[in-house]
């Protein structure tokens, strides 16, 4: 499935909660399959968070477009369009560069991990956690959220960055959704196996062919990559089939 | 927008996969797939760095376009093709001229400052600036609210823009053809030994 397919299946999610109550409250599985806004309780916004989402991962719109459109909403919501108050204002140009890109990033890796065929994860049996996207002030810890999850995990399927000074583990490690829970104590991460590993991170996932695997000490398993699914319900799939346009068709035979 | 690129395969390749059952001709293309995928992820991010021009000129900070869109670069196979999609606003220009034309407004504002570069009118008005068009001129200029500076251009106003072809945008045809190839032929091979 593409990206923005995965994002058009996207369950809208208002709520007055703060980015911490909802990590508390609402279970990843839910978060993992919805749009949402930390204290945006305005499902007409969220639909267009979607929309421009879908827009980007197919590539017909630009970060500053899909920023400029979601203003819009915003001012005719009455928001403030003084570009201040940081991440707490829906507006600010930070705020919605955050929510676009966590959107969207997530939405690519559940696609990635769709199509990790036994074939693929035969070939590429493992990843590497490293820089994929400049930050203005990248975070300067992910060695030791990276040793703290791995500890927590006995390093099972996954190598010390003291070996090679790399964060490689293998697709089925547990170090995954370890690093995803924040193990340690770190409080930005998202609940999720795959990137984003935390808010606004520029950090992702690249290939690790069986070779340099193997050369690197680390034992092909077998096993099929973390699950990335969204495992939508049956009532939803009739919901996304009508948001593609479909229509309602009555009943069949 | 999609673009449809053929990769050329060997004609033994080729062969195989007329002759292999569909599930096995799926599995051969999505190692194709991801093996193109991983390529140009790693292509991109390469170029990404020697492509920030108008950004160094202007003394501004890069958008990240191509690292962002690199990063989203997926593949799907199915037994009948491959598809890997590059999300990349203007990838096109790999393989041709773009001609540029505003959608809604009048005019294509393009960044001549590094405060504008990145940001829409409307975004930089939000950040501060109260930006003008002098009469009879074609370009926007701007001042910070509460700043003492003078007005600086900020942005060139035009009709359309064309935007030349860089083939080394994406890498070349034979370079992705032997990259699918390469892995398709490895991972077939991988089976031929593993069953022996």
């Amino acid at each position: 499935m593409k990206p923005e397919d995965i994002m058009r299946l996207k369950e809208l999610l208002p709520t007055s909660l703060g980015s911490a109550e909802i990590r508390e409250q609402i279970a990843r599985d839910i978060l993992r399959r919805s749009v949402l806004s930390a204290r945006m309780e305005y499902a007409r916004y969220l639909a267009d968070v979607r929309d421009v989402a879908v827009q980007l991962l197919e590539g017909t719109l630009d970060q500053a477009s899909a920023r400029n459109t979601l203003e819009g909403v915003l001012e005719r919501m009455g928001h403030s369009m003084d570009d201040e108050g940081g991440l707490k204002n829906p507006a600010s140009i930070r705020r919605l560069d955050l929510i676009l890109e966590t959107q969207t990033q997530m939405a690519a890796s559940v696609a990635r991990l769709q199509g990790q065929t036994p074939a693929v994860v035969e070939e590429w049996p493992a990843w590497e956690l490293e820089r994929v996207e400049d930050r203005a002030l990248p975070r300067p810890d992910w060695a030791a959220r990276w040793n703290l999850a791995g500890q927590s995990v006995g390093w099972e399927g996954a190598l010390p960055t003291h070996i090679g000074g790399r964060m490689v583990a293998l697709k089925s490690s547990p170090i995954w959704q370890a690093l995803g829970d924040g193990v340690g104590g770190f409080r930005d991460t998202l609940g999720n196996p795959f990137p984003p590993f935390a808010y606004s991170s520029g950090m992702g996932w690249s290939d690790i062919s069986r070779r340099e695997c193997i050369e690197l000490g680390l034992e092909p398993d077998g096993k099929p990559a973390a699950a990335g699914s969204l495992a939508p319900s049956e009532d939803e799939i009739d919901e996304v089939a009508r948001r593609f346009g479909f229509g309602d068709f009555g009943e069949g035979l | 927008m999609e673009l449809y690129i053929s990769a050329r395969i060997s004609p033994k390749l080729r062969g195989l996969l007329m002759e292999e059952p569909a599930d096995y001709r799926k599995e051969l293309f999505s190692v194709g797939a991801n093996a193109l995928a991983s390529g140009l992820q790693r292509y991109l991010r390469r170029e990404a760095g020697r492509r920030h021009v108008t950004a160094n000129r202007l003394g501004a900070r890069p958008t990240g376009l191509i690292r962002k869109g690199a990063a989203r670069i997926t593949a799907h196979a199915s037994a009948s093709d491959a598809i890997v999609s590059v999300p990349i606003v203007g990838i096109a220009r790999a393989f041709h001229d773009l001609t540029i034309k505003p959608r809604a407004a009048k005019a294509l504002t393009i960044p001549i400052a590094a405060a504008a570069y990145g940001h829409r009118v409307r975004e930089l008005v939000r950040m501060g600036w109260t930006v003008f068009r002098p009469q009879g001129r074609d370009f926007l200029m701007g001042r910070k609210r509460n700043g003492d500076g003078e007005a600086v251009a900020l942005y060139s106003l035009r009709k359309s823009v064309v935007v030349r072809q860089d083939r080394t945008l994406l890498p070349s045809d034979d370079q992705v053809s032997a990259t699918i190839t390469n892995a398709m032929a490895r991972h077939h091979a991988r089976k031929v030994v593993s069953a022996a």
